[in-house]
């Protein structure tokens, strides 16, 4: 019933042998920069194209680093500036055209889903390269609570060029504990890998290859009713979630490190003043139950950073706002406990805006 | 569970990389077996540290009994160092298993009082190091092994990651001379090519075509009693195949891991599919197992002699080795009456054409992977849509799904992967083609990592 035979490896020409693995890694490396290539194409059509109608868009097979692509082409080839933009990530990314209160005014979403405050910083960097701003930047930085200060996931240039600014930043300051040290670079190599990876999925891919080939006739078609989408004001448009009471948001462990903070505030706000843009920046609020937890008792790194963030606006003069508590009271429409409801965040921030917008010439 | 998986990520371009460059570092040399080991535990300690620590336990036991003056003469040492492992696999796989065959464990009450007993979170491949502890204790009391190793030596024939949750079960003696001259191992194009042909072929097997058929599979497996025929059909030939390649992929991974670190593991499938009678077949399916169970179960309760009755007994411990149920002992029990059958009937069968010798065999085994699908009651409502006396409510496979098993067909009758992998064409033009094959499988692999999943094998 039993028998077997086992293989031996046999002695071989080594450098031939070896001749093949070099040329197996050289295709594959070739392959894997061609993916990338192939996926960073950017479709020609522009879904955020004011004369597209008003409806919700599938964006399937899209990844973060073309829609950050998209909305920056979309501003420059508007050639006049938007007089709101908003920045930030999903927790105002559901804010668009129908929520804002804002009369002639005209507004675009920027924001971008599963990023953090330094996105927004390197984004509007990108916008004032291309002398695309708009007059007003009105930006959401995550609660403090939530810890959220992931690295930014466009352009591979800026995250190298953002990698030595941090390093140089963290090492500068004796303050720094060698842990946030560490981690600074830890931070990047994480992100670079989450990046490699997501270029590897196959419905990216698969997009790609179909728009590189011309075989996509609509790459942006009507979302199905009541589906996920982009509008082309550039918000996401996503369904209502039946639950009116999320959990509460748990704590989380220190991630924000003050002097970087500071460091991004601090290049915000010169660029603001290079390009004359007016800024607000708001603290994202938390869901009542949640927020009720932190008022009690907050974190003392969240104090802290709150505290920087406050203090470099105030050195700064801008305006900034720390979790808006008053206009979230209500407890409905939350798609958890720190995405508040579209329609109130909406109103809110036509509310905190609407002085410094000043007449509208659009 | 967490468990690192060689179809990750995390696996191919972190955790792999990092043990190459530790292992090749100058300066490491002398280290080697020391950063194997590590690698290993952090490989293995993912799924849990209560994992690593057993089976550091079992390293250490074993080896410390093995090295005792006297062991070759003792068989009460030989108790005493295979005991434990054994008695370890016994807690973790079976005992929840054994009560939950005589107790219902679902009432609340027994639970609460079993709790220690039932829901035990079993290591990742247990059976695997187990197997390969005891094959050492009883090789070295048998004066098969006559060098004894040092523990670092030992502990990386045990631990060692490429092969530690699923094999190929090795013996030391498959690995004794590499260990002996880890030292002085240089990564040269010969060991590097195979590597490559090993890791790309297994993982194109494994993500591209195992994945794809349990994609396809998922709906039909989940409600089993509503099949038309043919589906039921497709769902017994595609499992067959999921099976094989699943398992076939991780050991040419393991395979090509291995050789990157010198290591020349054996192989453990040898195109079984293509077995002409259910014994044949078994020389041909996990071959590392089939040959641990030859050495160490069917000899010593007589081999040959008591033929029918050893087949049965190995079977039935080969059913309960690959999971903690009936239905894997009726798996077992069901190989041992094919291999009884042709004992009997070997002079009818051999006489039929070879063509429908590999059919029936074929047919035969996969219809016993059925009983890795479902319990006894979705076996029951499986073989009722197989005899076509159900309502039908799941849709019958698409061309898609249909071209998907008909490629996995010709991979597994057609092709011999084994000559591909050790990538020694000598002819250029064919070494530059196979190698850039290698690199669009790989390509390809990592464009469908996303949806791959665990392997089965794990399991066991």
């Amino acid at each position: 019933m039993f028998g077997y035979h086992r293989p031996r490896l046999q002695g071989l020409h080594g450098k031939c042998q070896l001749r093949r693995v070099l040329l197996f890694l050289f295709c594959t490396v070739t392959l894997i920069v061609m993916v990338r290539v192939i996926e960073d194409a950017i479709p020609q059509t522009d879904p955020f194209d004011d004369r597209r109608p008003y409806r919700t868009q599938d964006f399937k097979g899209y990844g973060e680093q073309q829609i950050s692509q998209m909305k920056i082409r979309h501003a420059v080839e508007r050639k006049q500036p938007y007089d709101i933009g908003l920045f930030g990530n999903s927790r105002v990314l559901s804010v668009g055209r129908e929520q804002l209160d804002v009369g002639v005014c005209t507004a675009f979403n920027f924001a971008l889903s599963g990023q953090s405050f330094r996105s927004s910083v390197q984004l509007l960097e990108s916008l004032a390269r291309e002398q695309a701003l708009p007059r007003l930047a009105v930006i959401s930085i995550d609660h403090f609570e939530l810890q959220m200060y992931a690295n930014p996931w466009t352009g591979w240039r800026q995250r190298w060029s953002l990698l030595a600014d941090d390093v140089a930043v963290a090492f500068r300051h004796r303050d720094v504990s060698l842990r946030d040290k560490m981690r600074v670079p830890w931070r990047f190599i994480w992100t670079e890998t989450l990046l490699f990876q997501s270029q590897f999925e196959a419905a990216f891919f698969r997009r790609a290859l179909l728009e590189a080939l011309g075989l996509n006739d609509d790459p942006f078609p009507a979302a199905e009713p009541g589906g996920f989408g982009y509008l082309p004001d550039g918000s996401f448009h996503s369904p209502p979630r039946l639950t009116d009471d999320p959990p509460p948001f748990s704590r989380t462990t220190p991630q924000i490190i003050n002097v970087i903070l500071r460091n991004d505030l601090e290049r915000l706000f010169r660029l603001a003043r290079e390009n004359n843009l007016e800024l607000l920046i708001y603290e994202s609020p938390l869901h009542p139950s949640s927020a009720a937890i932190f008022e009690r008792k907050p974190s003392p790194f969240s104090e802290s950073n709150r505290r920087t963030f406050m203090e470099a606006c105030a050195d700064f003069s801008v305006n900034c706002v720390a979790a808006p508590l008053e206009a979230f009271r209500e407890t409905t429409g939350w798609n958890d406990a720190s995405h508040p409801p579209p329609s109130v965040l909406g109103g809110w921030i036509s509310a905190f805006s609407r002085p410094y917008l000043g007449g509208c010439a659009s | 569970m967490r468990i690192v998986i060689f179809n990750e990520f995390a696996f191919l371009f972190v955790f792999l990389p990092t043990v190459l460059a530790l292992f090749f570092m100058p300066g490491m040399r002398r280290w080697r077996a020391f950063t194997l080991i590590a690698a290993s535990l952090v490989f293995y300690g993912i799924s849990g540290i209560e994992h690593a620590l057993i089976l550091s336990v079992d390293v250490l036991w074993v080896y410390f009994l093995v090295t005792r003056p006297g062991f070759r003469e003792s068989r009460v040492l030989l108790v005493a160092a295979v005991a434990p492992p054994a008695l370890a696999l016994g807690y973790y796989k079976y005992l929840g298993f054994l009560l939950g065959s005589f107790i219902d464990l679902n009432d609340p009450q027994n639970l609460e009082q079993f709790s220690l007993f039932a829901n035990v979170l079993l290591p990742a491949g247990i059976s695997f190091f187990t197997f390969q502890v005891i094959a050492f204790a009883v090789d070295r009391y048998r004066g098969d092994i006559k060098d004894i190793p040092s523990l670092s030596h030992f502990a990386t024939y045990i631990m060692l990651f490429p092969q530690l949750v699923a094999g190929p079960i090795l013996r030391y003696r498959d690995i004794a001379a590499p260990l002996r001259r880890l030292e002085h191992f240089r990564l040269d194009g010969q060991h590097a090519a195979r590597a490559v042909g090993y890791i790309c072929l297994g993982l194109a097997v494994k993500v591209l075509i195992a994945d794809t058929l349990s994609h396809n599979l998922t709906d039909y497996r989940g409600d089993p009693g509503h099949l038309s025929q043919l589906t039921a059909l497709y769902t017994v030939y595609s499992y067959s195949f999921q099976i094989y390649f699943d398992f076939y992929g991780y050991s040419l991974i393991a395979i090509g891991l291995g050789a990157l670190f010198g290591f020349s593991f054996p192989q453990n499938f040898k195109r079984p599919y293509n077995a002409l009678n259910p014994r044949e077949f078994w020389r041909h399916w996990h071959i590392t197992l089939s040959l641990w169970i030859r050495d160490y179960l069917y000899i010593p309760l007589g081999g040959n002699k008591a033929y029918i009755r050893n087949i049965f007994i190995v079977m039935a411990i080969c059913g309960l080795w690959h999971g903690a149920g009936w239905t894997f002992v009726v798996w077992g029990l069901y190989h041992a009456c094919l291999v009884a059958a042709y004992h009997y009937g070997n002079a009818a069968w051999d006489r039929l054409p070879a063509f429908l010798q590999l059919a029936l065999t074929f047919s035969l085994v996969s219809l016993g992977w059925t009983l890795f699908m479902f319990d006894f009651n979705g076996i029951q409502n499986f073989f009722s849509s197989l005899a076509g006396s159900v309502d039908v409510l799941q849709p019958d496979p698409d061309v898609g799904m249909w071209i998907g098993l008909a490629a996995a067909a010709a991979v597994a009758f057609g092709l011999h992967l084994e000559p591909l992998a050790e990538n020694r064409a000598s002819v250029p033009w064919k070494a530059a083609t196979i190698n850039f094959g290698f690199s669009l499988l790989f390509i390809a692999v990592l464009l469908f990592l996303d949806r791959s999943e665990t392997f089965i094998y794990f399991r066991f």
